[in-house]
């Protein structure tokens, strides 16, 4: 990692963390494990390509701006903690600016995971991608609000949100709020959501080639929360399967 | 039955059933009603229509309750309405009438592009006297009576049925709804009545004009419409044709009671002109196996805010919501539908096609909801904008919360511009521009234009003709 | 014969390129002109600026059709001048019907000659033996415009328009490609029902195995944005044998 540049400044409101990305980084960032809520201020700079990954978050603010031509990969994976809070907002700002915002998120039990997600195109050529994955089980709910807005003069932006929800069992709950608020026609922009159980069909087929319903389960669930992994450290990404097979 | 449908020519007009008087400055009247809402104003209403005592009280409950709500904060800007500065009741005789002169050319113009004849377009434009239907009416009155079919003015059929009436209304859009059906609720006048006995098909579409006089028409308009077991009607009401009126809001209520197996299908077209405000509530309850359809089109006004609604109370029912918005310049088209899950076996569809220009804004709203400890939902929603320049803006707010899990939901949205390439195409046999932009938004949107009479598409996409000019280049 | 089209010195940029530099080419009615070329010398460009694309600038040079200079004139202009043009990649409309959208096209030629157009019923009468001509069903006119359509039934609804509307100059830009032998016959005998002394025709073509069906009497190699060669169908076989290297411009200024 070079010229990273990290600043942790404690106030009563919890804490307030800066990272600037003034300098490719092949290596993603891992922030792990943040007790208190935080804010995270992210600047990413022209030309720079920079990767953060978020695991096991509990209430998270993240403001991050991408400047022209950078690419800003985050991914968020959620699967530990009770109450979680992730509000974030990705202004591209440069012309040229890139973002593809992961998120998944499995539960379990009761926990209550509420995500706010805003990607805010501010300049022409701009390319944004939200993915959501969620697995509810339990009594697990889970909410999402994901706004994709573009701005008057942000022509040729190219903008896409999906999020895809599975529930297991009877009792667990959730809420898909994707919205685009576009202000310039000429634009791509779409979103689109799935909300149900994992399909009987496909179940069926693996079964009919041997695997028991367990294991055709959970493969259908690894399938399922593939495309939000790219680039997640092996370890979580094992812990996160674990925590599948339980489900 | 089918002597009926030869009366019914597919090429007479439909009238819309907004005509609107002007409300110009001072108006005379021989019962004097304060602007403003009051007690008084909805007592008087309440006595000048003889109703009975139940009503009455209704109606001051609900004034109670418009005083103390406030105005929703999410849709359009409705901060500019000024409650008190709107006339609620105007006595028939009372009501003047626009001189042709006076109306603004240019509805003018479009009248006659649209193929309006001028008897029609007077009466629409509040510039002729009443429309005489009572001809082409009154056989068709004869074979609905001998069904039990009733289909009348709100006001009528209260006197005439008020057991009926006290039964529904205000049972599927209670009082306590939201501030403009409170208001609706205090001051409505005007509106339909249907009612369908059981299995009885009305197989020709009820269309609004049939109810007789201007009494009916108004601002604060409120029908109810109950299709009994296993029966069937499609209501009809609106005019592509734009509206002409000096009112500044349109506050009316709709409620659907559809019993098992029943179907209703419900379609609007509205091109309301001028500053009106179009607020409509409008939603329907639908039992075991009964199937509800909302076709809305929105054309015209400032603002519109209408999510029609189904509440999918009985098992294996079904809601279709069909929703077209045209805003232009100034106007904001805040719409979309609502499918509420209560039941197992129960699907929803919901099909939104905007159209965004001169800088006029399309909203999306809707909420598919579907409540824990059911299963076999099925729910297909998309919603698909055409932004046709720089200017204009589409928003887009679905909300989807979803309490179980045995459920199949997709929502889909996506917006666009009118494709280059495909305009080129176009062109390069011979098709204008605006020839051209036309048939595109025309097949856009056609997954909906193709759900409705014969004589509301062709007019349509005249329509689209019209506001396509100058839109392109 | 009388000359039909007339390109002198056209000089065409795209995005600040210049991809045409000085093409100069002369069709008159009732021939039969092969353009050949490799990738990127031009050719889908030309066809789309004679057809007035709004992407292409013309920088320099002329083009007549009938002695009329069309440069500044609209697409919709040209197409009822009688040019028409087979894209390569025809546009889908979704919701559009085949069969209105073909009575538009006709009904707006129809206009400019100063006719009157055709209504629903007289048009399908008009249609019904050239579709029987085409081995085209009925139901094909119902579907929307080349929406789910295979190459083959896109390049053919192309063919069944040109029938239709009855150009002057036809245009067929890659025509060829993505058809196999037996949809290729299909098309090239249509076309050459058609052609006559009352039509001037410009087949654009990568792989020539058009030009084995339709009997060019011209044939033109393009490189780099100009005619490299001209010639008959000698010229043809010429690059069939040995390729374009052999046609590289040396001293190319841009």
């Amino acid at each position: 990692m070079s010229d990273l540049l990290q600043k942790r400044v404690s106030n009563k409101k919890g804490h307030f963390c800066l990272l600037n990305f003034s300098s490719s980084t092949e290596c993603p960032v891992l922030i792990k494990k943040t007790n208190y809520p935080t804010i995270y201020q992210i600047s990413v700079k022209s030309g720079v390509k920079a990767t953060v990954i978020f695991a096991d978050v509990s209430r998270i603010k993240i403001e991050a701006i991408v400047d022209k031509d950078a690419e800003f990969n985050i991914t968020t994976v959620i699967s530990e903690t009770n109450q979680v809070e992730l509000n974030s907002e990705v202004k591209l700002k440069g012309r040229g600016a890139m973002v593809n915002q992961n998120i998944i998120a499995l539960s379990s039990n009761q926990e209550n995971i509420s995500i706010n997600c805003i990607l805010n195109h501010l300049a022409p050529q701009t390319y944004g991608r939200i993915i959501s994955r969620r697995v509810l089980a339990g009594s697990s709910q889970s909410t999402l609000y994901g706004m994709l807005k573009i701005a008057p003069g942000a022509y040729s932006t190219d903008t896409y949100l999906s999020d895809k929800v599975i529930l297991i069992g009877d009792k667990a709950r959730a809420e898909s709020v994707p919205s685009l608020e576009i202000l310039t026609d000429e634009v791509k922009a779409s979103h689109g959501a799935t909300i149900g159980k994992m399909s009987p069909d496909e179940l069926f087929y693996l079964r009919s080639r041997g695997l028991s319903l367990s294991d055709a389960q959970t493969l259908l669930l690894r399938a399922f929360i593939q495309p939000v992994l790219t680039g997640v450290d092996s370890n979580i990404v094992e812990h996160l399967l674990k925590k599948l097979n339980k489900l | 039955m089918n002597s009926l449908k030869s009366k019914m020519s597919p090429s007479k007009k439909i009238l819309p059933i907004g005509y609107k008087y002007g409300f110009h400055d001072k108006v005379k009247s021989v019962f004097e009603l304060p602007h403003g809402l009051t007690k008084k104003t909805v007592e008087a209403i309440s006595f000048y229509k003889s109703e009975p005592d139940w009503m009455k009280e209704r109606r001051l409950q609900a004034l109670g309750i418009f005083k103390n709500m406030p105005l929703p904060t999410w849709g359009a800007d409705l901060s500019r309405i000024n409650f008190d500065n709107i006339c609620y009741y105007l006595k028939p005789s009372d009501r003047k009438e626009t001189s042709w002169r006076d109306v603004p050319p240019k509805i003018r113009r479009t009248f006659t592009k649209l193929g309006i004849p001028q008897a029609e377009a007077r009466f629409l434009a509040g510039a002729g006297a009443q429309y005489d239907s009572e001809a082409v009416y009154h056989n068709l009155k004869e074979e609905w009576v001998k069904q039990g079919v009733i289909f009348l003015d709100m006001d009528s059929a209260l006197r005439e049925y008020p057991d009926l009436v006290k039964q529904y209304f205000g049972t599927v859009v209670p009082i306590k709804d939201n501030k403009l059906a409170a208001l609706n609720s205090a001051v409505w006048s005007g509106g339909s009545f249907v009612y369908v006995p059981k299995g009885v098909q009305v197989t020709v579409p009820l269309q609004a004009y049939f109810r007789l006089n201007a009494q009916n028409m108004g601002q604060f308009e409120r029908t109810l419409i109950i299709a009994e077991e296993g029966s069937f009607v499609n209501y009809v009401e609106g005019c592509t044709a734009p509206v002409y009126s000096l009112d500044s809001l349109h506050c009316a209520v709709v409620e659907i009671i559809a019993k098992p197996y029943a179907r209703v299908r419900y379609t609007t077209m509205q091109n309301w002109s001028n500053d009106v405000y179009n607020l409509v509530t409008k939603r329907a309850v639908a039992y075991e196996g009964a199937t509800v359809e909302w076709i809305d089109g929105n054309f015209g006004s400032q603002v519109t805010m209408k999510y029609p609604s189904v509440i999918l109370k009985g098992r294996g029912s079904r809601a279709d919501i069909l929703s077209l918005a045209f805003a232009g310049r100034g106007q904001h088209q805040d719409a979309g539908g609502k499918a509420i899950h209560l039941a197992s076996d129960t699907s929803s569809n919901i099909i939104s096609k905007s159209v965004a220009q001169k800088g006029g804004r399309t909203s999306y709203r809707g909420l598919l909801k579907v409540v824990p400890q059911i299963s076999g939902i099925k729910s297909k929603i998309k919603c698909d904008a055409l932004l046709m320049d720089a200017e204009s803006r589409s928003d887009t707010y679905p909300t989807m919360k979803i309490g179980s899990n045995d459920t199949q939901i997709e929502h889909e949205a996506t917006v666009s511009r009118l494709g280059e390439e495909q305009l080129f195409y176009l062109r390069s046999r011979g098709l204008s521009e605006n020839e051209a932009a036309s048939l595109i938004v025309s097949g856009f949107i056609e997954p909906i234009a193709k759900e409705l009479p014969l004589e509301y598409a062709v007019e349509l996409n005249k329509l689209i003709q019209l506001e396509m000019e100058g839109s392109v280049g | 014969m009388p000359n039909l089209l007339i390109i002198k010195n056209l000089r065409v940029k795209v995005d600040n390129k210049e991809i045409i530099h000085g093409l100069n080419l002369n069709i008159k009615l009732g021939e039969v002109h092969a353009l050949l070329g490799p990738n990127g010398s031009g050719k889908s460009t030309l066809a789309l600026v004679l057809m007035g694309h709004p992407s292409y600038t013309i920088v320099g040079g002329s083009i007549k059709l009938l002695g009329k200079n069309i440069s500044k004139l609209l697409p919709e202009q040209r197409a009822t001048l009688g040019i028409f043009l087979a894209f390569q990649y025809p546009q889908t409309v979704a919701g559009l019907v085949v069969e209105d959208f073909l009575r538009s096209a006709y009904n707006a030629q129809q206009v400019s000659k100063k006719l009157s157009p055709l209504n629903v019923n007289l048009f399908k009468k008009l249609l019904e033996p050239e579709l029987k001509l085409l081995h085209i069903k009925p139901e094909f006119l119902q579907r929307n415009l080349n929406e789910g359509f295979s190459g083959g039934e896109k390049k053919r609804l192309e063919i069944l328009q040109l029938i239709v509307l009855r150009p002057k100059l036809v245009i067929l830009d890659e025509t060829d490609s993505g058809l196999d032998v037996d949809a290729l016959k299909l098309v090239a005998d249509d076309v050459n029902r058609l052609i006559g002394p009352d039509m001037g025709v410009l087949v654009i073509t990568h792989y020539q195995r058009l030009l084995h069906y339709l009997k060019p009497t011209h044939v033109h190699v393009m490189m780099s944005g100009r005619i490299a060669e001209s010639g008959d169908k000698n010229l043809a076989k010429k690059v069939e044998k040995s390729g374009y290297e052999q046609f590289k411009i040396k001293d190319v200024t841009i």
